[in-house]
């Protein structure tokens, strides 16, 4: 039992304490739990090359896998990518462009 | 490790006094009550507690070793005593004395558990949520004085129960642990069902895993012109909760939709077979089950968008909510024609039960106050989202930021018409009041912004940049019918409490600008998706981010 005086505020002080543990344990194991949850349920998937979330720092230049955010954007916008009306294969950035095109001259 | 009881469990001893005077714990009744506020979100667990993930809790070594030695019937029992203790009670089911049959009131029933569940050493409660052992009828507590812990190092009793969840907690190890044996009887007295999970064999030969990549769905859109618009909002539907289990139970769609089954000649996309519901479901599809890192490219989406509509089809910067506005109403479409092909007559727009609808679909209603009479005329509109003015907003707190709630304020705010009104009761030709409520909220709330302005005088479009603070958490009490702004402005009802999960953010001036999106994941996590590249964010720059669309779901799942 605590030695200050019993008044109102103590008390109500207390009773929120306690809730907020118990809100907190409660949602340390739920969250715990989904994590052992996903971990067995995804288990299996040990072959190498599978790239992993690994970088969890705030306002990094990296992105979460680990990349240079930079160099990924003009590396993604270089990728090809077959359009689904000629079968040619276009760069990113240019690819919504050719698609337009593409098929405006099929509807002719 | 042998049991010390001081009693044996079952007969009328003081072990668990609840248990031990015959309560008769019901089987399990049904819920589901749907309160008329949401359209109902499918709540399937007819339980007493909802079901959750504790059944893949791993046992320890210390508790292989009781299962497989004499002690583990004795254990078994004891724990089964103990899950039965942690019951909550049920204030729909009539509780009746196993003795003779008499009713129980819910009253005596608490105070019997509070009484069970005492801390031994320090009498205190803990709203129930004690730990008792497993070996002796100790019941300790766990926060401050840590009664629990110090039985443990006294007695050597290894194993407690919480009793909040029925979960065993193993000390030494310091955690809690878990067995199919033990979760078989906690899950039966706890959700009503048992639950067995197949074997490993069978797993092994039917299935495989999927990877942990894919499955937390973290990719990005590759920018394939100037698709930033659409990658922005299509993340929102993929981080979306409803959104997302309706894709993946989208049989209805997949194998009724003419347009999936039917490929022309060369087996390319052409108007016949474009469907933008099929388009989705292929990147939900290709998302959550593909193990690279790399960025979407949403070759199908386009292609699809083009016959629909070439203005969104990615070669040119769009807005994001136009073409939220028209993916909605393309779900909302394709459900139509799902459901005549399946032979249904079509309904009434509010009793669809298409995506768009039964996610995003609220009403409004608008009230028109004659000022002569003094009369009032309700209307009732249906929305799916909310247009925010934010122009010439000042806030209602002096000095502080301007927030969301300023900006609702003003929107259901009274309004003095400019037109004279005729109204229906009076005949009166006469100046009015209009003022706008929230009939019903759908699940998810989506707010829009009004950012962009134009103006008329030079056929010019600006964009208005002006920080409005984004609340965390939503209280839309106020703004329901049946309540004030000004004297419920602190009420709080559980119903209408939602909880922010996405925001799409313009960045630039009108005509050379750029989407990014912040979306929560379950865990609570903010990320940030610029196009193809992931990367988290911390909640303060979450609040401090100038958003455009704001997307809150229901607190309620």
């Amino acid at each position: 039992m605590t030695e200050q005086a019993i008044t109102f505020q103590v008390v109500a002080e207390s009773v929120l304490k306690d809730i907020v543990d118990n809100i907190v344990r409660q949602q340390t194991l739920a969250t715990f739990a989904n994590h052992v949850s996903i971990q067995q349920q995804t288990k299996g998937n040990h072959e190498s090359n599978v790239p992993v979330i690994s970088n969890f720092e705030i306002g990094s230049t990296k992105d979460i896998f680990g990349q240079d955010k930079t160099k990924l954007k003009t590396s993604e916008a270089s990728r090809y990518f077959s359009c689904e009306n000629c079968g040619r294969k276009i760069a990113g950035g240019r690819f919504a462009q050719h698609v337009n095109k593409c098929l405006e001259r099929r509807r002719r | 490790m042998s049991s010390s009881r001081k009693t044996i469990p079952g007969t009328s001893g003081k072990t668990y006094p609840g248990i031990s005077n015959g309560i008769k714990t019901p089987p399990v009744s049904s819920n589901g009550s749907s309160n008329g506020f949401h359209k109902s979100i499918h709540s399937d667990s007819n339980s007493l507690s909802p079901s959750d993930n504790y059944g893949d809790i791993e046992p320890c070594s210390h508790l292989k070793s009781v299962l497989e030695s004499n002690a583990k019937e004795t254990a078994l029992i004891t724990y089964k005593q103990a899950v039965t203790i942690s019951r909550p009670i049920d204030p729909q089911h009539i509780y009746t004395s196993k003795k003779d049959g008499s009713v129980v009131s819910h009253h005596k029933l608490l105070q019997r558990k509070s009484n069970s569940l005492k801390c031994t050493d320090c009498s205190l409660n803990n709203f129930h949520n004690n730990f008792t052992c497993l070996q002796c009828p100790h019941v300790g507590c766990f926060n401050d004085h840590n009664h629990a812990y110090t039985h443990y190092k006294l007695n050597q009793h290894v194993f407690a129960t919480d009793s909040r969840n029925g979960l065993l907690y193993c000390f030494p190890c310091g955690n809690y642990v878990n067995h199919p044996q033990l979760e078989k009887i906690r899950s039966e007295i706890l959700t009503g069902y048992s639950v067995s999970r197949p074997t490993d064999d069978i797993i092994d030969s039917s299935y495989t895993d999927p990877s942990g990549l894919a499955v937390s769905g973290l990719k990005g859109f590759v920018n394939l012109g100037a698709t930033c618009f659409m990658s922005s909002i299509l993340q929102t539907f993929i981080h979306n909760p409803i959104i997302k289990n309706q894709f993946f139970n989208n049989d209805l769609h997949y194998f009724n939709c003419e347009k999936n089954l039917a490929t022309n000649e060369s087996g390319l996309l052409d108007e016949t077979n474009a469907c933008i519901t099929c388009s989705i479901d292929n990147i939900f599809q290709l998302f959550f089950s593909s193990n690279t890192n790399e960025g979407f490219g949403m070759t199908n989406l386009l292609t699809t968008a083009w016959y629909k509509k070439k203005s969104l089809a990615g070669f040119q910067e769009q807005d994001a909510h136009e073409f939220w506005q028209f993916i909605l109403n393309e779900f909302h479409s394709d459900y139509e024609r799902i459901r005549e092909n399946i032979g249904k007559d079509p309904v009434d727009s509010s009793e669809c039960t298409c995506i768009t609808h039964t996610t995003f679909s609220g009403e409004l209603q608008s009230s028109i106050k004659c000022l002569s009479c003094s009369s009032i005329t309700k209307t009732i509109d249906p929305m799916v989202d909310l247009s925010l003015e934010i122009n010439h907003l000042k806030s209602n707190h002096p000095g502080s930021e301007i927030n969301l709630y300023d900006c609702l304020d003003l929107f259901t705010s009274e309004e003095k018409l400019d037109v004279m009104y005729t109204c229906q009761s009076c005949g009166d030709k006469t100046k009015a009041i209009k003022s706008l409520k929230l009939k019903s909220i759908p699940p998810v709330l989506s707010i829009q912004l009004k950012r962009f302005k134009h103006n008329s005088l030079n056929d010019s479009s600006s964009k208005i940049e002006t920080p409005i603070k984004i609340p965390l958490f939503l209280n839309m009490t106020k703004y329901a019918i049946g309540h004030d702004a000004e004297e419920d402005a602190d009420l709080i009802d559980g119903d209408k409490i939602f909880e922010l999960f996405a925001l799409v953010c313009h960045i630039g001036s009108v005509n050379t600008g750029h989407y990014i999106v912040l979306t929560k994941d379950g865990n609570g996590q903010w990320y940030k998706f610029d196009d193809s590249v992931v990367s988290l964010v911390s909640q303060e720059e979450v609040m401090r981010t100038n958003a455009y669309l704001v997307f809150y779901i229901t607190h309620k799942i």
